[in-house]
């Protein structure tokens, strides 16, 4: 508890020097039903702290407490959540110190919490960024923090395996045109003392911008060198592809399509997959990580009368490469095709107040059964509620 | 940097015209970085359409002060602080609040119903001193959604 300790007296100290302060305390409850997990609930309560330190600083503390019901019984759980430090000077230049949110261009490589610290600085029409985060603090079993089968080894161990990632990052702006260039270069070191390690580096580069009014897209390729102990290292590959088309009209909608690769193993025991950092899962219901898969995805998004918006989207995942890239119940061991299935999802959200959100939601996955998946594997099927009240 | 002059610029027109007041009025008022509950009130109310546009501050203080839409300890020249003009803009215009604002109606939930609806930009707390550019923009905002009738 000494490492978690000292990053947050550190905040906690420079909360004493605020002049200014804000508070409050968000609670959620989120209720699911689906034919593989049963019923399950989450119900969450973050208390959170705000504070303007001097002309040009700002402090923001929060933790979550959760409360997890899973086939019938209760586990309480605890985490720090976002605490940031964050130091705007007069030329623009941002320094964030704490846990904050940290994502590189494509979201494919990490994309979520982070402790570290990072400095921004902007020019005329781009910017520079560099960051060095950790991820040995985190609650081991509320995060994707996941890279290896050795990182959820230990079941009795509460915090995440201890990696260091260090980044650095240019953007530029109206490259030609409204074309925006991205381009990131990421290394991440795995410092456990004993066992497999898992060292990683990426380098992520791609354009985003219009393409005619109401079009636009995110376009990025990454190329990953993965190193584990004793195996040469393995060149492996990934890409993004987000669409979004804004239809004409006084609507309030949105048509997008999204494409997610990543590249698999040679085969069961030569190769790797491509890893990313944080193991963000990649459908609704069908959920693994993005290593060795293929998932395609399109929606519609619609915002009605200012307070309800609703989102329909329809997917399907492939396998790339051999081996068992990713986990899920009914993966045959010796799959005949690489088509897994397909995915439909369907969401509304109704926020009556500003400070209260009511959300429902319902899909189904069909997998290839007999193919990706065991004969006989049945459709997995969701439906998902959640209210969030903010005091 | 020129988008925000640019918008400071139209505010400051939307204040002459809407406002009803002299450029060397609004010059005032925009160089002021902590403006008095008297001024605050003598620019909301005419705004909210509650008062003659030419209402002294004094009057609008008061005014103000009667409805209970400022402290009761509050003198006219104390600087007002963002939360409590929240909740004189959320009086003024009749602004719907949330949950906690409608349960609870104070400054608190005053000031998280307009950081909601995005007419507090940039650094704010709300023990913040008010500036008078940024009076301008939340009265701004103010006019805006009740002319589209949110």
């Amino acid at each position: 508890m000494k490492r978690v300790a000292l990053p947050f007296v550190f905040l906690a100290a420079c909360a004493l020097t605020a002049w200014a302060s804000d508070f409050g305390l968000a609670l959620s409850g989120a209720p699911k039903y689906g034919n593989a997990d049963g019923f399950e609930l989450t119900a969450k309560a973050t208390p959170w702290f705000s504070a303007l330190v001097g002309d040009r600083g700002s402090l923001f503390l929060s933790a979550d407490f959760y409360l997890e019901m899973e086939e019938g019984e209760a586990q309480f759980q605890f985490d720090m959540g976002r605490f940031e430090y964050r130091l705007v000077t007069t030329s623009g230049t941002t320094l964030d110190f704490g846990r904050f949110s940290v994502a590189d261009p494509s979201g494919v490589v990490v994309s979520g919490l982070l402790d570290g610290v990072r400095l921004e600085l902007p020019m005329a029409d781009s910017s520079l960024r560099v960051g060095a985060y950790y991820t040995g603090l985190f609650n081991k079993y509320e995060n994707y923090l996941c890279m290896s089968a050795a990182d959820m080894g230990d079941l009795d161990t509460f915090f995440s395996s201890s990696r260091v990632l260090a980044a650095a990052a240019y953007e530029r702006k109206n490259l030609f045109g409204e074309q925006g260039l991205a381009v990131e270069a990421l290394a991440q070191f795995d410092l456990r003392s004993e066992g497999d390690r898992l060292h990683t580096q990426y380098l992520v580069a791609g354009f985003s911008g219009p393409v005619v009014p109401g079009l636009s897209y995110n376009a990025y390729g990454i190329a990953s060198l993965v190193e584990e102990t004793d195996k040469d290292p393995v060149l492996t590959g990934a890409a993004s592809l987000d669409v979004t088309w804004l239809p004409p009209g006084e609507a309030a909608d949105r048509v997008y399509g999204q494409v997610r690769w990543a590249s698999g193993a040679k085969s069961d025991t030569e190769g790797s997959p491509f890893l990313p950092v944080t193991a963000n899962p990649q459908g609704a219901i069908f959920d693994p990580r993005l290593a060795g898969l293929l998932a395609v995805r399109g929606g519609y998004a619609v915002r009605l009368s200012g307070k309800v918006s609703l989102d329909a989207s329809a997917g399907t995942f492939l396998k790339m490469g051999e081996g068992q890239p990713f986990t899920y119940d009914g993966l045959s061991a010796s799959p005949t095709s690489a088509w897994l299935g397909v995915e439909a999802f369907a969401a509304a959200r109704y926020m009556p107040a500003s400070d209260l959100a009511l959300s429902l939601g319902a899909g189904i996955f069909v997998p290839n059964a007999g193919g990706a998946f065991d004969a006989g594997t049945d459709p997995s099927y969701l439906v998902s509620a959640a209210v969030l009240i903010s005091l | 940097m020129r988008t925000k002059l640019l918008t400071m610029f139209l505010f400051m027109a939307v204040g002459v015209l809407a406002f009803g007041q002299s450029a060397e009025e609004m010059d005032a008022l925009l160089a002021d970085e902590g403006v008095s509950f008297a001024r605050a009130a003598r620019y909301v109310l005419p705004a909210a359409e509650i008062l003659s546009e030419d209402v002294p501050e004094a009057d609008a203080f008061r005014a103000a002060r009667e409805r209970g839409w400022v402290p009761s300890s509050a003198a006219p020249d104390d600087s007002i602080r963002l939360d409590q003009f929240s909740y004189l803009v959320m009086k003024a215009f009749s602004l719907k609040g949330g949950v906690c604002y409608s349960l609870f109606p104070g400054r608190r939930y005053a000031y998280r119903e307009l950081l909601s609806r995005d007419y507090l930009q940039g650094r704010s707390d709300p023990s913040q001193a008010l500036s008078g550019s940024r009076l301008v923009l939340i009265l701004g905002h103010a006019l805006d959604e009740r002319e589209v009738g949110l």
